[in-house]
C-alpha cells in the first residue's frame, strides 16, 4: 500500500492538472480579493450586499459588509463557500481517476496487485493533498490580493478558528473528491461525474432533498421535530461546512466532523466495492 | 504439473455471451506460445483472464509460480499503459515505485535493453507506436517477471519497427530466459518467433501444435502455419454447415 502511495504522489507532482487548477484558483481568487477589498470598485459594493445574507461558516462568520475590521479568515470563508474549489477538487480528483483507466497504466498496476482495493484507495492521500494545497494556495492568494488596505485591515484575528476551519473544509472536500472517484469508477465516464461535481458543489441534491423532506413533513407532521435535527440534506451530504445549519459553534464542529467521518467511510467503501467487484478493464 | 500454465475449463460469460469457452491450454517454461485466432475468437480475453484483469466466469488458471504468479507475470495487452505527458524513464518509474523496486541504474539497463535510452527527455505521447510498444515491454519487464503476455505488439508497426520487435522478443526468451505468450494475426511473423502455437476460435481450443510439428507436416516451411491455420478454419466452417 505504502509503494502505491509513493507512486501516487510521485505522478501527483508531475499531473499538469494539479498546476493549471492551482494556477487558475490562485489568479482568480487574488484578483478577485483584490478588488473586493477596493472601496472604490463595483465588486466590493456587490460583496458587501451578498454579505449582507450573513452566511455562516464553521467558526467563522462573514461580517456583514467589509470594513476596516473584517478579518482575514472572515474574507477567506467568504472565497471558499463560492464553491470554486470544490468544483476543483471534484473535477481533479475525476481527472486524476481517468487518467489513470484511459492510458491504460491501470493494466501495470494490476498485474503486480493482488490487493485491488488498495489501488483505489491509495488515490484519497492524494485528493486530500490537492485540497490542502488548494485551501492554502487560496489563502495565500486572498492575502495578497488583500494587503496593502490599511495597516490592520484583513489580517488574522484568531489562528486556531483558521486553522479549524481550513482542516474541516478540507476533509468535506476531500470526501466529496472521494465521492467524485466513485461515481468515476460507477460510470467510468467522466462527464456524469463532473455534472453532479457541478451541481453537488451549488448543493442542488441538498435543495432536492430539502424540498422532499418538507413534503414528508406536511405529509407526516410528526416528523417535524426529528426532521429538524437529522434531516440528511443538512447532515450527511453536504459538501461545505456552511450548509451544516446555523448552531452553537463546539456542537457545529462535531456536526461537521461526523459529516466527514461519514462520507469518508461511505463513499471510500462504495468506491473500492466497485472497484474490486467489476472488471478492471 | 509440467506444464508452466495450464487452464483447466477456463471460461467467461458476459451476460448470454460465451467469449472463453471450457479453455484448456498448456504452456511449457521456455516456450514462446503463438495464440491465433480471427477477431473475436476470445484472445484478449483469454490474456486479461491470465494476468488478473477479468475474472473467470468459470475454471481455473494453474501454474508452476505458486500463489504468487501474478507478481511474476509482465504484460502488454491491447496498448502499451503510459502517461503520455511522462517520458519513459517517468512512466517506468512510476510502475517500479508501485511495487517497490525502484532502482534508477535497473530502468536505465531496461530503457536500453528495448532501445530507449537514447531520448530521455522525450515526452511518451510523442513517441512512435514502434517506441511506445517498446515502452510497454520495457515496463512489462520491471521486476524480472518469468512469464511475459503481449497482445498483438506488432500491430501497426511499419518493417523496421517489426524487425526490431522480433528480435526483442527473440532476446527476451533466449538471454532473459522469459516464457513468452503473444498473438498476432501477422502468421508470417508470428511464425519466425514462436515454438508453439495454439489456435482458438469462437472461445475454443481447436489445437495446440509445436513449430517442429508444423516444418514435419508441410512442405513449404515458410507458409506452413498459414496453410495450417486455414486448413483448420475451413475445416471448422465445415463443420458448422
Amino acid at each position: 500500500m505504502l509503494n502505491l502511495m509513493k507512486m501516487n504522489l510521485y505522478r501527483f507532482f508531475k499531473t499538469r492538472v494539479f498546476y493549471i487548477t492551482l494556477l487558475i484558483t490562485i489568479i482568480s481568487f487574488g484578483l478577485l480579493s483584490r478588488l473586493e477589498t477596493d472601496p472604490s470598485s463595483e465588486i466590493y459594493e456587490a460583496h458587501v450586499e451578498q454579505q449582507s445574507q450573513n452566511e455562516e461558516h464553521v467558526g467563522i462568520v462573514a461580517t456583514e459588509e467589509i470594513t476596516a475590521e473584517t478579518s482575514l479568515e472572515e474574507l477567506y470563508a467568504s472565497f471558499t463557500a463560492s464553491g470554486f474549489i470544490l468544483i476543483m477538487v471534484g473535477v481533479f480528483a475525476i481527472v486524476y481517476t481517468e487518467e489513470e483507466r484511459k492510458s491504460g497504466f491501470l493494466k501495470n498496476l494490476l498485474t503486480t496487485r493482488k490487493e485491488k482495493k488498495n489501488i483505489f484507495l491509495t488515490k484519497i492521500p492524494v485528493v486530500f493533498l490537492y485540497t490542502l494545497i488548494m485551501f492554502l494556495g487560496s489563502l495565500l492568494a486572498i492575502r495578497l490580493g488583500s494587503l496593502g488596505r490599511g495597516p490592520g485591515m484583513y489580517a488574522v484575528q484568531s489562528i486556531s478558528s483558521l486553522i479549524s476551519f481550513t482542516v474541516l473544509e478540507v476533509l468535506l472536500h476531500t470526501a466529496f473528491g472521494i465521492a467524485m472517484m466513485a461515481f468515476y469508477e460507477i460510470t467510468r465516464n467522466t462527464i456524469i461525474p463532473i455534472m453532479l461535481a457541478i451541481f453537488g458543489s451549488a448543493n442542488l441534491h441538498g435543495m432536492l432533498l430539502d424540498m422532499l423532506e418538507r413534503k414528508l413533513v406536511s405529509m407526516r407532521p410528526s416528523l417535524a421535530g426529528f426532521m429538524e435535527k437529522y434531516a440528511l440534506s443538512r447532515n450527511l451530504i453536504v459538501t461545505k461546512a456552511n450548509y451544516l445549519g446555523d448552531i452553537e459553534i463546539p456542537f457545529s464542529h462535531m456536526n461537521v466532523i461526523i459529516v466527514i467521518m461519514v462520507g469518508l467511510v461511505i463513499y471510500s467503501a462504495m468506491g473500492t466495492l466497485i472497484f474490486t467487484k467489476r472488471d478492471t478493464i | 504439473m509440467k506444464s508452466y500454465l495450464e487452464t483447466k475449463n477456463l471460461t467467461k460469460r458476459y451476460g448470454s455471451f460465451e467469449a472463453v469457452k471450457d479453455m484448456n491450454i498448456h504452456i511449457n517454461r521456455g516456450d514462446i506460445y503463438g495464440l491465433i485466432g480471427p477477431n473475436g475468437a476470445g484472445k484478449t480475453t483469454l490474456m486479461k483472464m491470465l494476468v488478473g484483469f477479468a475474472t473467470p466466469t468459470g475454471g481455473e488458471v494453474e501454474t508452476a509460480a505458486g500463489d504468487h504468479y501474478l507478481e511474476k507475470v509482465g504484460c502488454l495487452i491491447e496498448s502499451p499503459g503510459i502517461y503520455g505527458y511522462l517520458n519513459a524513464f517517468d512512466n517506468m518509474k512510476l510502475k517500479a515505485l508501485s511495487m517497490g523496486m525502484y532502482d534508477e541504474k535497473e530502468i536505465r539497463s531496461i530503457l536500453d535493453f528495448v532501445g530507449l535510452s537514447r531520448e530521455p527527455k522525450k515526452k511518451a505521447g510523442k513517441f512512435s507506436l514502434g517506441m511506445k510498444q517498446r515502452l510497454g515491454i520495457g515496463m512489462a519487464l520491471i521486476g524480472s517477471p518469468e512469464f511475459l503476455i503481449l497482445d498483438e505488439p506488432i500491430n501497426g508497426l511499419d518493417p523496421q519497427g517489426i524487425i526490431e520487435m522480433r528480435e526483442l522478443i527473440k532476446r527476451l526468451n533466449e538471454e532473459k530466459k522469459m516464457t513468452i505468450m503473444i498473438s498476432s494475426h501477422l502468421l508470417g511473423e508470428l511464425q519466425k518467433v514462436a515454438t508453439v502455437f495454439g489456435i482458438i476460435s469462437e472461445g475454443e481450443l481447436v489445437t495446440e501444435v509445436t513449430a517442429d510439428e508444423l516444418k514435419n507436416s508441410y512442405l513449404d516451411e515458410a507458409d506452413s502455419l498459414e496453410e495450417f491455420y486455414l486448413d483448420i478454419i475451413r475445416k471448422g466452417q465445415k463443420k458448422a454447415c
